[in-house]
């Protein structure tokens, strides 16, 4: 017989642990569980027990959990600091951010191939049977109903205004602030041409050319997925997919990052020129008709 | 002289400097690196015109320990740490 993960009290045993001691137990065995590293399990209950000393406090602002946040980002020696929900929001869809498998206070992190109006509805307790994006700029999804089966769906105009706006909205109530920004902008500026910085500064958005592949180009935009553009058969350019990846982690539903949208842009820029294979390999793939891929 | 900018959350990225002329600023390099690499950070190291992703680092020699793609293979091959500057990004969420 395997050995049982808890130690065997019986009786009266757990009586006369202490409190401490039955807290301990319970918190190693439920890190073993979910395969939580215990020290990002302590930092976590010290940042919510510091965020709720702050809630009683009368004056609070942001400032003060961003700093509790960089403390206890020091305090375990997390390199690239904690990424925290988007606060004043009231949409519980972009609350949380999605983190990266591994980083610090990482939250679960599903990603399938439904379409993103079945995810949404998939939150909200709606049992999906098939979805698809449709040509006429629409998904649709086929839900079960008390009739049975049924197909409802979301124009995309609607959606895009809704991702632009969620996405300004969880930057603003995220951490990030213009000095991060300016320092990431000087930053890219020793990593990329005059010319790509310019293009960059006036347009949101500089193309770089593929080395593994000739008549690729990768267009890297500001707080947008990467469009990968191919000039090889089409003189115009053929859209191959739009490749959206972020370092740490994202907030859902947007397009915001929870890192300032120059550093995903570095990143991205190179993550492609280390190892294109690995940055497709990475990157959320969508096609032009798809309103993730923000086109 | 090895420089190591790490992406940061909420200022950009924070630069980590240590001086690989001493022994100890080698052992604190070699520690932090490993640490990264341990968490599944990508150390990029610019050279040139090539990125290379960083697969370590050698305290004893002062050397990082780059990947180099060739014919499609990956082999590794050693470049100098003095003077390097690299940029550390988190591991990432392939994004919607």
């Amino acid at each position: 017989m395997a050995a049982h993960p808890i130690p065997l009290y019986q009786g009266d045993d757990w009586d006369k642990l202490s409190d401490r001691t039955v807290e301990d137990i319970f918190t190693e065995e439920y890190c073993k569980i979910f395969k939580i590293d215990i020290e990002q399990f302590s930092a976590s209950q010290e940042m919510s027990e510091r965020f709720e000393g702050l809630a009683l406090r009368t004056v609070r602002s942001t400032d003060m959990i961003n700093e509790i946040s960089n403390e206890i980002a020091i305090k375990y020696d997390f390199p690239y600091g904690i990424a925290l929900p988007a606060i004043s929001n009231d949409n519980s869809e972009i609350t949380s951010p999605v983190l990266a498998r591994g980083t610090p206070m990482a939250h679960v992190n599903i990603v399938d191939r439904v379409t993103e109006y079945a995810q949404r509805l998939r939150v909200k307790g709606v049992q999906i049977r098939n979805s698809w994006e449709a040509l006429g700029d629409k998904s649709i999804s086929v839900v079960n109903s008390t009739d049975g089966p049924m197909a409802i769906w979301e124009y995309h105009a609607g959606n895009r205004v809704r991702k632009f706006m969620d996405s300004l909205q969880a930057r603003m109530d995220s951490t990030m602030s213009v000095e991060s920004e300016e320092k990431a902008i000087a930053l890219l500026k020793t990593k990329i041409s005059a010319s790509q910085y310019r293009c960059y500064m006036l347009n949101g958005a500089f193309p770089e050319s593929s080395k593994r592949s000739p008549g690729i180009f990768y267009f890297f935009r500001k707080g947008l997925p990467v469009v990968v553009i191919s000039f090889n058969k089409v003189q115009s350019g053929k859209i191959l997919c739009c490749l959206c990846i972020h370092p740490y982690g994202y907030y859902e539903y947007t397009t915001a990052g929870v890192m300032c949208p120059t550093d995903e842009v570095i990143a991205q820029l190179l993550l492609m020129r280390a190892n294109e294979h690995k940055f497709w390999a990475k990157s959320g793939q969508w096609q032009a008709s798809d309103p993730r891929a923000c086109l | 002289m090895f420089e190591l900018e790490v992406l940061h959350t909420q200022f950009g990225d924070k630069k980590r400097s240590y001086d690989t002329t001493t022994e100890k600023g080698r052992q604190s390099a070699a520690l932090f690196i490993n640490k990264l690499m341990k968490s599944g950070t990508a150390i990029l190291l610019e050279r040139g015109k090539k990125t290379y992703y960083v697969k370590g680092y050698d305290a004893e020699k002062d050397v990082l320990i780059v990947t180099v793609e060739k014919n499609g293979e990956a082999k590794q091959v050693k470049a100098k740490g003095k003077k390097s500057k690299a940029v550390a990004v988190p591991r990432v969420a392939g994004g919607r």
